[in-house]
């Protein structure tokens, strides 16, 4: 009964941190512009990172050491510090994101400007990363993250035709006033937005964190064989949402509060309640995530103590990262920067860094001498071979896809 | 002397590489932006202007379509007031920095009468949705006045998206008559 409960938690918990802003804002700027036809993106990057989730997680169970700890190890430090530098800039790039994204949740029920919540928030996340259990935190969260189910309700309320939606997925056709090379950005960003970087960091020293063994693979497989695709599922909703609501009134998603408009629309006032402690809860967890996933990369690469397990005098100086994170990402969005273009330019770099990143978990997985009996099989050397290469087109295509396109703007 | 000559030279040459190399890449960026009209105050090529002009349109159409669906939510009292408030702020902010971008640009020679109207047009889309935000933020909405605020956008859009089209097909025949 425990190890059920266990797995439904995991489940429960991976749907509901599944989606950050990134997964907001991309969701809905897709389907307000291109409809369902970048829908396949989203569940090809869904399954990537599960492949590479699965993997990380294994290495994480078998090995007793997370992924950064691995990769100095076996690559070497030159490698090491090449992947521990795109990966943290990228990590801290989104930590920013999401705390301005929890500031602009706030924002929508009090009024008072983001610049001013901020620091709060900032203050709050550190707390939170200080002094909460892992397990409280990350299930907590996880759960909260859960209203965003909202926005499959509405787009069910929304009633849209579905075979046109799924005629849409297949065909991936584009809008016709919209251009090839814009369309292609926001898959890039789509890919991006579901593969970053942070969520298989933060998976892997988390099971490091819970004391995974190889008897808890089973949990751990369920968690993102199925928590991760019905969290892509909320993606997809928030995409479908925008392509019933905003798409028809030419909205262009440049803000949060675009994000919630249909459900306001679909659901009234009790849906949109549902929403913004979504909005919080999604932004918050992954503001939690990233800041951890800074402070395990640099601590697990310098080999430092690490982690929520020990006691923060055991691992100060995992802590002080986790504070000198906070103060970077507070002093960055009180300059007034907006928080949604850090997004958007943080998920285009995630997509650059992309193979940095997976490229030596692929390496670390298929060492007998970590994995034991627990390496790579076939099915995921071939599946990681393919997102490998997928992600190599996408992080060469993103940066020029972002100045050609204006950011997506149009050509 | 000859060997600190010498010295100094290569010391000299290496850095006359450097700049050289800085000098050459400089070019290679700036010439292009240059030739092609990148300029400030340089007039843009009519192909850049229209695509400019559609961009900042569609911003524009986007701005009030968003305005519209905040007025409809707050007058049929589906969405909280502050929530609508904020996107009507969320609306003027977005679509007020794409229409200063755009008006920094130096349109060509031969379209400055189509650039006016176009001004002329987000200028009247910057007002409405600065009209949308007074009203909704206070006294807050009436159904009457809801429903002329619709309207008021609906006609907007409507304008928009025909200087949009005409923009596209045929740049010199807007703002001629």
């Amino acid at each position: 009964m425990s190890k059920f409960f266990a797995v439904a938690l995991g489940i429960l918990t991976a749907i509901g941190g599944f989606v950050d802003i990134g997964d907001l804002v991309f969701n809905a700027q897709t389907g307000a512009r291109f409809g369902m036809s970048l829908a396949v993106i989203t569940m090809v990057g869904v399954v990537g990172i599960c492949v590479f989730a699965e993997m990380s997680g294994r290495v994480a169970a078998c090995s007793g050491r997370a992924t950064f700890d691995l990769v100095r190890e076996r690559l070497g430090p030159r490698m090491g510090v090449l992947n521990l530098f795109a990966s943290v800039a990228v990590t801290l790039m989104t930590f920013i994101a999401e705390i301005g994204g929890v500031a602009l949740a706030i924002m929508l029920v009090t009024s008072i400007s983001e610049v001013l919540i901020v620091p709060f928030i900032g203050i709050l996340v550190w707390a939170v990363l200080w002094r909460a259990k892992f397990s409280v935190m990350e299930n907590v969260l996880g759960l909260l993250g859960l209203c965003l189910v909202v926005y499959l309700v509405a787009l069910w309320q929304l009633g849209p035709s579905w075979g046109d939606f799924a005629s849409q997925a297949v065909t991936f056709d584009k809008p016709g006033k919209e251009d090839w090379l814009t369309y292609s950005y926001f898959a890039v960003g789509l890919f991006g937005a579901a593969m970053t970087p942070y969520e298989v960091f933060f998976f892997s020293s988390g099971g490091v964190e819970e004391k995974w063994t190889a008897k808890d693979l089973g949990v751990m497989r369920a968690n993102v064989l199925i928590g991760f695709p019905l969290g892509g599922l909320l993606s997809l909703g928030i995409a479908g949402c925008a392509a019933v609501v905003l798409q028809p009134l030419s909205v262009d998603v440049a803000a949060l509060s675009q994000v919630g408009l249909p459900i306001a629309v679909a659901l009234g006032k009790v849906g949109v309640a549902f929403v913004i402690v979504g909005f919080v809860a999604a932004t918050f967890g992954a503001a939690c995530e990233t800041g951890l996933s800074a402070g395990y990369s640099i601590a697990q690469f310098f080999g430092w103590q690490w982690g929520k397990f020990v006691k923060p005098t055991q691992a100060a100086r995992f802590h002080l990262v986790l504070i000198l994170a906070t103060i970077l990402a507070i002093g960055v969005l009180m300059t007034g920067v907006d928080p949604i273009l850090v997004t958007e330019i943080s998920v285009v770099f995630s997509a650059v860094a992309l193979p940095l990143t997976y490229f030596p978990i692929l390496v670390v997985a298929n060492d007998r001498d970590y994995m034991g009996e627990h390496a790579n099989g076939v099915v995921a050397n071939t599946l990681g071979s393919f997102f490998l290469v997928l992600v190599v087109v996408a992080a060469v295509a993103a940066i020029p896809l972002m100045v050609i396109t204006h950011m997506g703007a149009g050509v | 002397m000859n060997a600190s000559r010498k010295g100094y030279r290569a010391a000299m040459g290496g850095r006359t590489r450097w700049s050289t190399c800085a000098g050459a890449a400089l070019a290679l960026v700036a010439g292009p932006a240059l030739l092609s009209g990148c300029g400030i105050g340089h007039p843009s090529s009519v192909s850049s202007w229209q695509s400019a002009s559609d961009r900042v349109l569609g911003s524009a159409i986007s701005g009030l379509g968003t305005a519209r669906l905040a007025v409809q939510q707050e007058a049929d009292n589906r969405m909280p007031h502050s929530y609508a408030v904020v996107t009507a702020t969320d609306a003027i902010d977005t679509t007020g920095k794409e229409i200063s971008g755009y008006q920094v640009a130096q349109p060509p020679d031969s379209l400055h009468a189509a650039n006016a109207a176009v001004g002329d047009a987000l200028d009247q889309a910057s007002s409405l949705l600065v009209d949308v935000r007074i009203a909704l933020a206070s006294p807050g909405l009436t159904a009457d006045s809801a429903h002329r605020l619709v309207q008021r956008i609906d006609a907007l859009r409507d304008k928009l998206d025909k200087l949009d089209k005409a923009v596209e097909k045929s740049p010199a025949t807007v703002g001629a008559s």
